[in-house]
């Protein structure tokens, strides 16, 4: 999906008319470009939709001097895999069923996509979802991130993602008194 | 997946808008609340969660007493911001007295967005308990499985107050006029084993779909939709309502009127409706799947089916491409096809088990 051009390739894609493109070309803060399709980048990013249609797309590539390159290929791998993937069939005996939740979970194919990730690799990609207004990604990684938390106490959670707990033992008690519903099985 | 001393604390560093979107994926709001422990960093985090889940089900009964001041203290810090959706579901009548339940209710409305699901299912103490729902509200799709307690309407107003609802299911209500009156962009509506639920009279241009479950009390219901698209009818009616050539008149099913030229499934899971005079189901030119809890013994029984009045009564069946697709539920769980469909007779039905 890495597609490394020298200065001179660089120029030529210049030249190419935007309009005659139907991908766009990304560039990680690491220097790294990558192609994704337009269709799919303007489907799923807000923020790429509007540079598409603002006409603020470079076809240098477009620097994205927030995202590294392992989370740019990761971002641009699900881009691919989305417009991919073919939707659940709408069967006339699904729409019988209420719908009583907007958030759809998430299909296999996501789940593999995200379950494969490094604890970082994880973060960096809920980051670049953020950042590039990619709503769906943005569910999948987070909801991700909900299932390590799930089940845990406050310690495990803490080890789990190593957070430094700051508080004094009072603050502590006086926290756990005011939510005294919340850690009715302590 | 697993994050060794020395590494940094990621999660911490995420801004409060992904936080909060991780916190509400989380089963229950005490789960969310707890994280308030974690370092002064989480402090406040979980108050702003997209999604709360209130239950008071699994706590032993010395908790209990801590429930409601908890959903309030939430609530009042999270003042008037928009809540994305809140499930409140209530076991024991001894967390919450009915008087903070309506209250929940109209602040709910106000403030939640997307999805509102008020499940009470303890019989409250007195009957006579009322839910009232506010004259506006702002959620998309309101769930209330209210167990009898009774639930109130506004009065019809000149103009819609719930612009944003979508979907609707409820348990219990006399709605008529309030769907049709406030609800104008409502697509879906369930209503399950309503109260006293005589007549149930809709005009809603944008409805999609109508699911009616346990409605015996209802005699007359009267639904134009030009949009419906399924319609779904179970143990409606009065048990042995009678049929034209008379009966007790108490009992009489004075109108059962749909006209929906747009229909493509229709549900029933109701013999009794077969017989019914005044059924009419304007539509059924566009049906295409029926759904049906049928008696059956190898071979269907036409006096026992309202699946074969619904395929008589179909008055354009010749016209049809494809094929009904004629689900029964009763166990086991059978399929039956009817191959030629311009002969919707019972010797053609053909059980592919």
């Amino acid at each position: 999906m890495e597609v490394d051009k020298g200065k001179g390739e660089a120029e030529e894609t210049r030249k190419v008319a935007e309009a005659d493109r139907d991908t766009v070309t990304l560039k990680s803060s690491d220097g790294k470009l990558f192609e994704v399709s337009k269709e799919a980048a303007a489907r799923l990013s807000t923020v790429l939709a509007g540079m598409i249609a603002g006409g603020s797309i470079d076809d240098n590539g477009t620097d994205l001097k927030q995202i590294g390159s392992e989370a740019l290929e990761n971002v641009v791998d699900y881009c691919n895999k989305h417009a991919n993937s073919i939707p659940s069939a709408a069967l006339i005996s699904s729409s019988i069923s209420f719908n009583t939740a907007p958030f759809k979970e998430p299909e296999e194919w996501e789940r593999k996509f995200v379950d494969r990730l490094s604890h970082d690799a994880l973060f960096d990609l809920v980051e670049a979802a953020n950042f590039l207004g990619m709503e769906r990604l943005l569910d999948v990684t987070c909801h991700k991130i909900s299932e390590m938390m799930k089940g845990k106490s406050p310690d495990q959670i803490r080890e789990v993602f190593n957070i430094k707990n700051d508080y004094t033992k009072e603050e502590l008690e006086e926290i756990r008194q005011e939510l005294a519903w919340a850690f009715y099985d302590d | 997946m697993d994050a060794p001393g020395g590494d940094p604390d990621r999660i911490s560093a995420l801004p409060d808008d992904v936080l909060h979107l991780i916190l509400g994926f989380l089963p229950e709001a005490t789960a969310a609340a707890r994280t308030a422990v974690l370092s002064r960093r989480w402090r406040h985090v979980w108050v702003h969660a997209h999604k709360f889940v209130f239950s008071d089900d699994l706590a032993p009964a010395a908790a209990l007493g801590n429930f409601a001041s908890f959903v309030d203290r939430l609530f009042a810090r999270r003042g008037h911001a928009a809540i994305g959706s809140l499930q409140i579901r209530l076991s024991h009548h001894r967390s919450t007295p009915p008087a903070k339940v309506a209250e929940w209710t109209r602040y709910a409305v106000r403030h939640v967005v997307d999805f509102f699901l008020l499940r009470v299912s303890h019989v409250p103490p007195a009957a006579t308990v009322e839910l009232e729902l506010p004259s506006h509200g702002r959620t998309r799709s309101i769930q209330l499985d209210l167990s009898g307690m009774r639930l109130r309407f506004p009065p019809p107003p000149a103009a819609s107050m719930y612009e944003a609802l979508a979907e609707l299911a409820l348990d219990s209500a006399r709605l008529g006029d309030f769907v049709s009156s406030c609800c104008r962009r409502l697509r879906k509506l369930a209503i399950g084993s309503p109260l006293d639920l005589r007549e149930l009279v809709l005009r809603v241009d944008a409805l999609q779909e109508l699911r009616l479950s346990r409605a015996e009390d209802l005699r007359t219901l009267d639904v134009t939709a030009p949009n419906l698209r399924v319609l779904w009818l179970d143990r409606c009616f009065p048990h042995g309502a009678p049929g034209s050539d008379g009966g007790v008149s108490g009992n009489r099913v004075a109108c059962c009127r749909v006209v929906a030229p747009r229909l493509q499934v229709i549900g029933m899971r109701d013999a009794t409706l077969a017989k019914l005079p005044g059924m009419d189901i304007h539509g059924l030119a566009s049906v295409r799947c029926l759904d049906l809890g049928l008696h059956m013994r190898g071979r269907l029984c036409r006096r026992t089916s309202s699946g074969l009045w619904l395929l008589e009564n179909c008055p354009d069946r010749h016209k049809l491409k494809g094929g009904y697709d004629f689900v029964t539920r009763k166990l086991p769980c059978a399929k039956y096809n009817i191959a030629a469909l311009d002969v919707p007779s019972p010797d053609i039905i053909e059980h592919q088990q």
